[in-house]
């Protein structure tokens, strides 16, 4: 350790090796320079200054303490004390004199000196020197302490205005008191604008209670994470994710808080993205499986049907064939002539067949593949229809129900036979009726409309009490019912399906409670338009067929299409529009002759070839063993050809296939 | 040629439905009941000896074809009128019949009056369909 380095300003020799030796006395290493006047004193100081700049009163070159007599020759110790507090004015200075009064004491105490001691009381001086220099230690100790503390904020500073993140810094009660530079570029406003409350103004009012919630949590001296929105300088309003942890001093004292923001907007748009896809991705796989229900449902209908198809087959027919005996025996019962009471039984038993038998025919229609139950290339002008059938199926309807219909002419033709249309109907009208008996004012409207150019929507609706959706759903099912059996075989409306489908239509049930239901057939239309068969007298085919069974076929199958027949040998009258002959010698001829320049008329040429005839468009040659279909193709052809809408129809055929080529 | 009487036999594998038809046909005027067969075999034979007006001929039986059958009983006997009596109306089993010779296509759901009807238009010379074959075919 090195000596204490002391200046003595002393005038009087003795007293300074009276101190000198004291303090050595005293324990205290120490090598003194004694000046005597002013002029030493202070080239004394400067020097000191000089030889440690920037350490005055410490280390090499400075004094560790300064003693001083007070009464001195043309200078005094208040001047000398002025002069050390103004050169090195951490050294300690002590007062050495005789004459000390209190009063001047006291005085130099106030202006900076740190003790004085009396000449008569010398015995002072070394604990005096002590306690001056613990305190000069003790000063020094603290400012390099404020140093430090002054160099490791400012270093922190820098590294925080030079780090990527935003950062600041809260007192003990969390206000915030300094941020960073990022802070303050990504604000775009000055540091003074936001401490304290200031900086809130750029948080998102809504996200407000959100950053209180985290100032709580760090007032109360827990670590808090809060993601808020912070406004831009460019005035976007951009996702900080922000973590503040309060500070502590070593020794546990509360000392502020610090917190640090990074920009996650571009994190929190690809989590939103990724929630908004995954809401999509929901509802694409919700709406999938409602799409799939709906089709495991068409499914499995089709399933019922086709497996009870193989099965109605079999049992549709074994019921049929058992029900002609049971029927049998119930006239030969009737005949005998049966008391009232028996015949009584005999008509319950044979309302039981009744039934028994619609099952069957229900049975064996469903089992019917499509192209047998709907013969294929026909087409239904609903308007004709409609009239055709509207009786039939008025008569379906219990008393005081009432049917009405609003079908316009016009429509597009339906690509499905006339009779599975009216199969499908009186099943519909049946169950609307069954559904209304009994409800006043009860009413079933058929209506028809094109839906598209492609579909014509043929309805059946009741405004009865409709259907829960339980039984909307099933209610297409084979055997689903909700009467009671024995009265309804649960068959109706899958007939109806069958057949629609038969035809490459849809049924669509629509019902809700109170509001009565609609089953819409969704039909394929043609691109034909039915128009109106003219009115006037049926015209008049002559059958010359030779053989008894085939002209009473063919006889027949004209009647149905709307011919009045003769039966007779050829050649026809005039008034005959249609002739139907065998073949054989000279019939090729005469069929010319008879159609001359006549449009309307037609010939159909049974069991031969036209030979050598050269080949007429009204001239139909019916070749080979004539069969059921074949000659009821060429009747419905002719029919079309002469009367007044099947020409419409026909011609509107041609160009639809010449379109079509 | 209209006779007074109709003479009818019945081709059926199922001894229920030749009952009903002996029971109905004894029973009603005008037609003679000439007995049942459970099988086509001996139908020519059985029909030469016989001579009925109208065979109701059943389509679903075990034996001979009852198609072929009939070929062979309109080549033979032409004064006999089968109507083919069936279980199900199917438009293939209709031309078939047809052209094998059958004045009639009848389905055995159909009324016992439907029957005894469409028995005596075909004994007039008509070619009758039921109404179920009629359905099949279409108007």
């Amino acid at each position: 350790m090195t000596p204490l380095r002391i200046l003595h300003l002393e005038d009087s020799a003795l007293d300074a090796d009276l101190a000198l030796t004291r303090l050595r006395r005293g324990g205290v290493d120490c090598q003194i320079r004694h000046v005597e006047t002013r002029e030493e004193f202070e080239r004394a100081l400067r020097e000191s200054v000089h030889a440690a700049p920037g350490a005055e009163g410490e280390g090499e070159g400075g004094y560790d303490l300064i003693l001083s007599d007070y009464a001195l020759p043309g200078f005094d110790g208040a001047q000398a004390l002025a002069m050390a507090s103004e050169i090195c004015p951490e050294t300690p200075f002590i007062f050495v004199s005789a004459v000390l009064g209190e009063e001047i004491a006291i005085d130099t105490l106030k202006l900076g000196a740190t003790d004085y001691v009396l000449k008569q009381r010398i015995d002072r001086l070394v604990p005096a020197v002590h306690r001056a220099l613990a305190e000069a230690q003790e000063r020094r100790r603290r400012r390099r302490a404020e140093e430090a503390l002054r160099e490791s904020e400012a270093r922190f500073r820098s590294m925080a205005d030079g780090a990527p993140v935003l950062i600041w810094l809260g007192d003990g009660a969390g206000t915030r008191v300094w941020f960073n530079r990022p802070w303050l570029e990504f604000t775009g406003l000055p540091l003074h604008e936001q401490t304290g409350e200031g900086w809130l103004r750029c948080v998102h009012t809504e996200d407000r209670s959100r950053v209180a919630g985290a100032a709580c949590e760090l007032a109360a001296g827990r670590p808090a994470t809060v993601r808020y929105r912070l406004r831009r300088a460019d005035g976007l309003l951009r996702w900080v994710l922000e973590q503040a942890v309060p500070l502590r001093m070593p020794d546990g004292a509360e000392a502020g808080c610090i917190g640090s923001c990074v920009d996650i907007t571009e994190l929190e748009e690809a989590r939103s993205a990724l929630q908004e896809r995954s809401l999509g991705l929901e509802e694409t796989v919700a709406s999938r499986t409602r799409e799939l229900e709906a089709s495991h449902e068409r499914l499995r209908l089709a399933e019922r049907m086709a497996a009870l198809g193989t099965l109605a087959a079999g049992v549709g027919h074994d019921i049929g064939n058992l029900l002609l005996p049971i029927r049998a025996r119930l006239d030969a019962l009737e005949a005998k002539g049966l008391e009232a009471e028996l015949r009584e039984d005999v008509k319950a038993i044979r309302e039981s067949a009744g039934y028994l038998q619609r099952l069957a025919n229900g049975l064996r229609l469903l089992s019917m593949d499509g192209a047998a139950r709907t013969p294929a290339g026909e087409a239904s002008d609903l308007h004709r229809w409609w009239g055709e059938v509207q009786g039939l199926l008025r008569h379906q309807l219990p008393r005081g129900i009432e049917l009405s219909a609003e079908i316009p002419e016009g429509l597009p033709l339906v690509l499905m036979h006339p009779a599975a249309l009216t199969q499908a109907a009186f099943n519909l009208v049946q169950n609307a009726g069954e559904v209304l008996r009994g409800r006043d004012g009860g009413r079933v409207t058929v209506r028809a409309a094109a839906e598209s150019e492609s579909i014509v929507v043929v309805s059946v609706s009741d405004n009865g009490p409709g259907m829960s959706e339980e039984v909307r759903r099933r209610c297409l099912e084979p055997f689903f019912t909700t009467k009671t059996r024995g009265i309804s075989t649960g068959l109706g409306l899958a007939l109806v399906h069958g057949i629609v489908q038969s035809a490459g239509g849809e049924v669509r049930v629509e019902s809700s409670p109170d509001d009565g239901t609609t089953f819409a057939l969704r039909l394929p239309a043609s691109r034909r338009v039915a128009r109106n068969r003219s009115p006037g007298p049926a015209p008049l085919a002559l059958v010359s067929e030779g053989d008894a069974r085939l002209g009473s076929l063919v006889a027949r199958l004209l009647r149905t299409e709307g011919f009045e027949v003769v039966r007779a040998h050829g050649p026809p009258e005039d008034d005959v529009a249609v002739w139907v002959t065998a073949g054989g010698e000279g019939v090729a001829g005469e069929a010319r002759r008879f159609v001359g320049d006549d449009a309307r008329r037609r010939v159909i040429v049974l069991g031969d070839k036209p030979g050598s005839a050269a080949p007429h468009p009204q001239i139909a040659f019916i070749d080979g063993a004539p069969q059921v279909t074949t000659i009821r193709r060429a009747v419905r052809e002719v029919a079309q050809a002469c009367l007044g809408a099947g020409a419409e129809m026909l011609r509107d055929q041609t160009t639809d296939q010449s379109a079509v080529r | 040629m209209i006779k007074p009487q109709i003479r009818v036999l019945c081709v059926d594998d199922n001894e229920a439905i030749g009952e009903a038809m002996r029971l109905k046909l004894t029973h009603t005027r005008g037609f003679v009941w000439l007995g049942w067969l459970p099988h086509a075999d001996s139908l020519a034979q059985e029909a030469a000896h016989l001579c009925p007006d109208v065979v109701l001929l059943d389509i679903d039986m075990p034996g001979a074809d009852p198609f072929a059958v009939l070929s062979e009983l309109s080549g033979r006997s032409p004064d006999v009128r089968v109507v083919m009596f069936s279980g199900h109306a199917r438009r293939e089993l209709i031309d078939r019949a047809f052209e094998a010779g059958a004045w009639g296509y009848l389905s055995k759901t159909e009324s016992t009056d439907t029957i005894l009807e469409t028995i005596r238009r075909v004994a007039q010379g008509e070619f009758v369909l039921g109404p179920d074959a009629e359905a099949v075919l279409g108007r």
